[in-house]
């Protein structure tokens, strides 16, 4: 396998890894989140805030592989 | 990013090295030629000059011009220049000639001895950042301009209230109100020029990419890395002013005292002190970089998934159903990036030793 076709394979996989990642990441963010304002209402503003502060850094991480993968991306050669 | 950066100065100079090539090739071919003495040398030297940067010319657009790298909606600076590059590629068309080597100058070779080439590899797409991004400052500018005029709370008989100030004014309750439960209700005042005008700036920026033919000017990263270094700058500058003192003492963190720990601490202390001040300078150039890659990656996976869905069909919108969730990214983006900001305002001012308050929990986040 030469180098352009192992990078086309491995782009859209790894992105995939990346977001399948973050995706478990922010739904257990998430899902603390909803159960804490299930309990304490009173507090969904602070909680949302702190959830959504959360939430950007473990996107982060995604957002990182996708834009390896756009610099990655031109030197993929065309089929 | 630096790599792309470095990847990038290199191509530049690769097509610096490539037009002198061309015009020492032209002016060579013209000097060889055998009936150089029957034809006029100049004319016959700018005639191969032409033809052969014409072709060079063609060569560019088939690197650059045939379909971008990046898949992305029309926008009218992109449509205006792409029709002047048509033209430009036409020799017959060039009328714009280097006077030291008599070849056609190309827009492309200016955009990038200027520096203004980015990432995508499109030459002309910083211009359009820049000029766009110009265009919704004008645009605020001239709604908030408005807004500030005549400021009334009562109307007299026959005048009418200024509907933006109050408009305004809810945008501006809502902002104080939000960051007042990150900052603080003292300090919100103080920092709210910077972070609620950087909300509305990104905001309107999101969603002016929205718009038939416009391009949001933040997804481009060099973009976003200025506003970031701003926010580094006054983020930094803030918490200096207020005790240089503290904002070192940042650096090591709370150590373990031999209060605590005893006899212990005299050994751990220092090892932890060099331990945190290495991460903590780390941090110190992450913060922003991550602020800025955030919004980029963010702003241009959603013009990407746009451009992909626009170009399905020819002249039929089938990216519409997306176009509501790039307003929902873009408002999530604009407080992301706001929220972050105001977290790092709170992270690096000196500490005062409360710790119960849940500022300094969200800030531990970070």
């Amino acid at each position: 396998m030469d180098s352009g076709a192992a990078l086309g394979w491995g782009i859209p996989i790894g992105l995939g890894l990346a977001a399948f990642g973050s995706g478990i990441g922010i739904g257990l963010a998430v899902k603390g989140a909803m159960e804490a304002m299930g309990r304490q209402p009173e507090a969904i503003g602070k909680l949302q805030t702190a959830m959504l502060i959360g939430a950007a850094f473990i996107e982060a991480l995604t957002i990182y592989s996708l834009v390896i993968a756009f610099v990655l991306q031109g030197k993929i050669p065309a089929a | 990013m630096l790599a792309m950066w470095q990847s990038h100065a290199e191509s530049g100079q690769s097509d610096a090295h490539d037009v002198h090539d061309d015009a020492l090739h032209s002016a060579q071919g013209a000097d060889g030629s055998t009936h150089a003495a029957d034809a006029h040398a100049g004319a016959q030297m700018d005639e191969h000059a032409g033809g052969h940067d014409a072709d060079h010319g063609g060569g560019h657009e088939a690197e650059h011009h045939h379909g971008p790298k990046v898949p992305e909606l029309p926008n009218l600076l992109g449509v205006v220049h792409n029709y002047a590059y048509l033209v430009e590629t036409k020799p017959e068309y060039a009328s714009l000639k280097n006077p030291f080597t008599g070849t056609v100058m190309q827009v492309d070779h200016f955009a990038k001895g200027l520096g203004l080439d980015d990432s995508n590899g499109d030459h002309f797409t910083a211009f359009e950042t820049i000029i766009f991004g110009f265009v919704v400052v004008i645009a605020l500018c001239a709604f908030f301009i408005g807004a500030s005029r005549q400021l009334k709370v009562r109307a007299e008989k026959g005048q009418k209230l200024n509907g933006k100030a109050m408009f305004t004014e809810i945008v501006y309750t809502f902002l104080e109100d939000f960051f007042a439960g990150i900052v603080g209700r003292d300090s919100v005042r103080k920092h709210l020029p910077l972070i609620g005008t950087l909300f509305i700036y990104i905001l309107c920026c999101n969603t002016f990419g929205l718009l038939w033919l416009g391009k949001a000017p933040t997804a481009n990263l060099s973009f976003n890395l200025a506003m970031a270094a701003i926010v580094f700058l006054y983020v930094h500058g803030t918490a200096i002013m207020k005790s240089p003192a503290g904002w070192l003492a940042h650096f090591p963190g709370s150590l373990p005292s031999p209060k605590e720990m005893g006899g212990l601490a005299y050994v751990l202390a220092p090892i932890l002190a060099v331990l945190f001040t290495v991460i903590h300078i780390m941090e110190l150039f992450i913060q922003p970089a991550s602020l800025a890659l955030r919004l980029y990656g963010n702003v241009l996976g959603k013009d990407v998934l746009l451009g992909v869905f626009g170009g399905l069909i020819p002249y039929f919108p089938t990216h519409a159903p997306f176009l509501f969730l790039g307003l929902l990214l873009g408002a999530i983006q604009a407080l992301i990036f706001s929220l972050l900001s105001s977290v790092y305002i709170l992270m690096w001012e000196p500490h005062e030793h409360h710790h119960d308050d849940h500022h300094e929990h969200a800030g531990a986040h970070a």
